[in-house]
């Protein structure tokens, strides 16, 4: 069933962003949807992430220079790609606020030590389904 | 199953002339009150398949409440001069009803809460709450007003599910998993933008979906703000987010 009983192992913070492009939204819905069934159209992909509430979707693992590694959970706020300027600021601090809430209830339910979101809308990007951090994002205090 | 009330589409002889929107809100108002006369029989197949009495009486009472709803439907098209058709068992409904009917058959009462009120009942309450925000009048208000009570029944039943989940949470999940591709594979398909599969068997002449616009709603907007309001009810359970959005994307569109 895609183990509901997620792997809830202590995380050591959460991620919040968004994706950048239709492109990536499809290629994280596709990855959701597996292999076995049609990639969704573009036009449903536009028409429903909208409405996707901010949730967790990956868990990411950071590794430093020094060899350090980092464990955390990647929540998407689910921010459409077309919504990123000023006009939507309003709905979109909503969106990281409830992505900040569902990182919250992660940390009750893992111990999650602390929660990282873009200081501005395209300052964190992430490449999934490989996990990789391509900026920096600052951490909230 | 018979239809409570008549079927035939035809128009109180006494309104001459019609809102021009007031044909798709008849559609809106009949969609809306075939599903409140299936969710009434849910409810009173329900309470056959319970022992405690105060059981049976809550079940019976939601019955009624629902018949309450359908009614307050018609009444609204009334109002607006047309005749609200329903048809419990139009190809879709009749397939939700099934399924309702297979957890009876298994005396599954979890089974039953969960495909009433996790997910019909989220479709009811964010797609009467959409309408209420654009409908004028007491055709709004009445859409808001059954939403806010559905939206209450569904915190009732909130409680009963997450005590059951605390007992076994897999085994619960497992169960969701299974009636969420049984019953939300068949509710995607009626909420797809298009009747692309042939009339539902609901509307009174070609599918409404187009014409929604009309009165600014869309049926990817009715859609979307249903999958929002089943994901947040299942966020409430507790179900891992990651978890019930594969469970959203896998469905079909």
């Amino acid at each position: 069933m895609g183990g509901s009983t997620a792997c809830l192992a202590k995380l050591d913070f959460a991620l919040v962003g968004h994706q950048e492009s239709w492109r990536a939204a499809a290629d994280v819905l596709a990855v959701l949807r597996g292999p076995g069934r049609s990639p969704l159209p573009d036009d449903e992909i536009r028409d429903i992430l909208p409405w996707i509430p901010p949730r967790a979707v990956c868990h990411v693992e950071i590794t430093s220079v020094g060899g350090a590694r980092a464990r955390g959970l990647y929540i998407d706020s689910f921010i459409p790609p077309d919504r990123l300027q000023d006009d939507y600021m309003r709905d979109n601090i909503a969106r990281v606020r409830g992505a900040a809430a569902c990182a919250i209830k992660q940390k009750r339910r893992s111990s999650v030590s602390g929660v990282l979101v873009p200081s501005s809308s395209r300052a964190v990007s992430i490449s999934y389904p490989k996990d990789t951090v391509r900026s920096s994002p600052q951490a909230i205090p | 199953m018979e239809p409570a009330i008549d079927l035939k589409c035809s128009l109180p002889t006494e309104f001459t002339t019609l809102s021009p929107t007031a044909l798709i809100w008849q559609d809106v108002l009949a969609q809306a009150m075939t599903g409140e006369l299936m969710a009434a029989m849910n409810y009173t197949s329900l309470s056959e398949i319970c022992d405690d009495p105060a059981e049976v009486a809550d079940a019976l009472e939601h019955a009624e409440g629902e018949k309450g709803h359908a009614a307050a439907f018609a009444a609204e098209g009334r109002r607006i001069g047309v005749v609200v058709p329903n048809n419990v068992n139009a190809k879709h409904w009749k397939r939700l009803r099934e399924a309702f009917l297979r957890r009876i058959t298994e005396r599954d009462f979890i089974g039953c809460l969960m495909v009433q009120e996790i997910m019909l009942e989220s479709f009811a309450v964010a797609s009467y709450a959409r309408v209420g925000k654009v409908a004028r009048g007491s055709l709004g208000k009445t859409f808001a007003a059954i939403a806010a009570e559905e939206e209450e029944h569904i915190g009732h039943a909130m409680e009963i599910l997450q005590a059951e989940r605390a007992l076994d949470t897999q085994h619960f999940d497992d169960k969701l998993y299974q009636l969420h591709l049984e019953v939300m594979t068949i509710l995607a398909e009626m909420l797809a933008k298009d009747c692309r599969t042939g009339h539902c068997e609901v509307c009174h002449g070609s599918c409404v979906k187009p014409s929604l616009p009309d009165v600014t709603l869309s049926a990817a907007e009715l859609r979307g703000a249903s999958l929002h309001q089943y994901l947040q009810t299942l966020d409430k359970l507790g179900l891992p987010g990651e978890v019930t959005l594969a469970w959203v994307a896998q469905l079909p569109v």
